[in-house]
């Protein structure tokens, strides 16, 4: 019962601790608009190569990006925290 | 004469500040040579083996166009926390004369990009490095790192002012990658962007290094770049006289 105390209110307190992506101003750029960009920029990529259409890369960067949203979130816990 | 002194101080002292940063390294060293290698399995999937120079020169681009962003977009920031700010704003040469020489700085480590991509396809891919224009090549190069280091010093001028410039450096990265056409043609995109890429001088910056590369015009695109990025800091002497004032009448200017 204390593991899942800890565990569900500390994620909750570290959830209101990513200061960084707090203000929309900050958000939006960062979570949003980068992201985007980021499908379009390799949707593009694939269509001038030929290769692949562009479902592969729709489907596979929002897979990435997805992902990179955890990848960050830790290490810049752990570097706030400090 | 005091000019020459306080572009080259400036100069040594953000090479060797950048020079000593892991995350400068992997910006300007291990990303574009990712992205190369990305480019390439794309174009040899696509087919387009003969493309692989290409993919090279843009990557690299993309390489000093990350760096001269992230490094202007936290010049500013990092003088905030370093408690320097205050000083550069406070000395008696004018604020841009101050910041040149660490755009410059900037762009010149991100030339780091170009080198690491072009080794890199030529060792693993064995990409032939055969240019059409050797010598303009060799001269487009620095040309191009000084337009994208004057755009730079644009760019930090307006971080003056905008605290969440880290944001704003995440958000510049792939829009000026993809207008810029740094390793796909502009003709793919929709009509309506092609304004933006002309403003941009990334974009005639690798124009004229892919005519050096596999021949074309290079003085035209070559000027264009040089021109935009004189504009460029004639803009940026203005916008950072203006924010300087800004900064002052808020009490802003060292608040991180």
């Amino acid at each position: 019962m204390n593991f899942a105390r800890i565990f569900f209110v500390g994620g909750l307190i570290s959830y209101r601790a990513l200061f960084n992506w707090i203000r929309p101003s900050m958000y939006i750029p960062t979570m949003l608009g980068s992201p985007l960009f980021q499908l379009i920029f390799f949707t593009k990529l694939g269509q001038f190569a030929h290769a692949e259409s562009p479902d592969f890369y729709i489907v596979g960067n929002s897979v990435q990006v997805a992902a990179m949203a955890s990848i960050y979130g830790m290490p810049m816990s752990i570097a706030n925290a400090r | 004469m005091r000019f020459l002194r306080l572009i080259r101080a400036g100069f040594v002292v953000n090479v060797k500040m950048l020079a000593t940063s892991s995350f400068f390294m992997l910006i300007a060293v291990a990303q574009p040579v990712i992205f190369a290698t990305i480019a390439y399995y794309m174009f040899l999937s696509g087919g387009r083996e003969g493309t692989l120079l290409y993919a090279s020169l843009g990557a690299g681009m993309m390489g000093v166009w990350s760096t001269t962003l992230f490094a202007s977009g936290g010049m500013i920031q990092w003088q905030r926390w370093q408690g320097t700010l205050e000083l550069g704003v406070a000395s008696p040469v004018n604020l841009a004369l101050v910041y040149l020489p660490f755009s410059l700085a900037n762009s010149f480590t991100g030339a780091y990009a170009l080198a690491a991509t072009l080794i890199w396809g030529r060792v693993i891919f064995g990409v032939p490095l055969h240019f059409a224009h050797p010598w303009l090549f060799v001269l487009a190069v620095p040309t191009v790192v000084l337009s994208l280091a004057l755009l730079g010093l644009l760019l930090a001028s307006t971080f003056v002012l905008y605290r969440n410039a880290n944001a704003m450096s995440n958000l510049l990265e792939y829009p000026v990658w993809i207008a810029s056409g740094l390793v796909f043609s502009t003709a793919i995109l929709p009509a309506w962007t092609h304004p933006i890429s002309w403003i941009l001088p990334p974009y005639w910056g690798i124009i004229a290094l892919r005519h050096a590369a596999f021949g074309g015009g290079v003085w035209f695109p070559l000027s264009m770049a040089l021109a935009l990025g004189v504009i460029s800091v004639v803009l940026a002497t203005f916008t950072l006289r203006w924010f300087e004032h800004l900064a002052r009448a808020r009490a802003t200017l060292a608040l991180t």
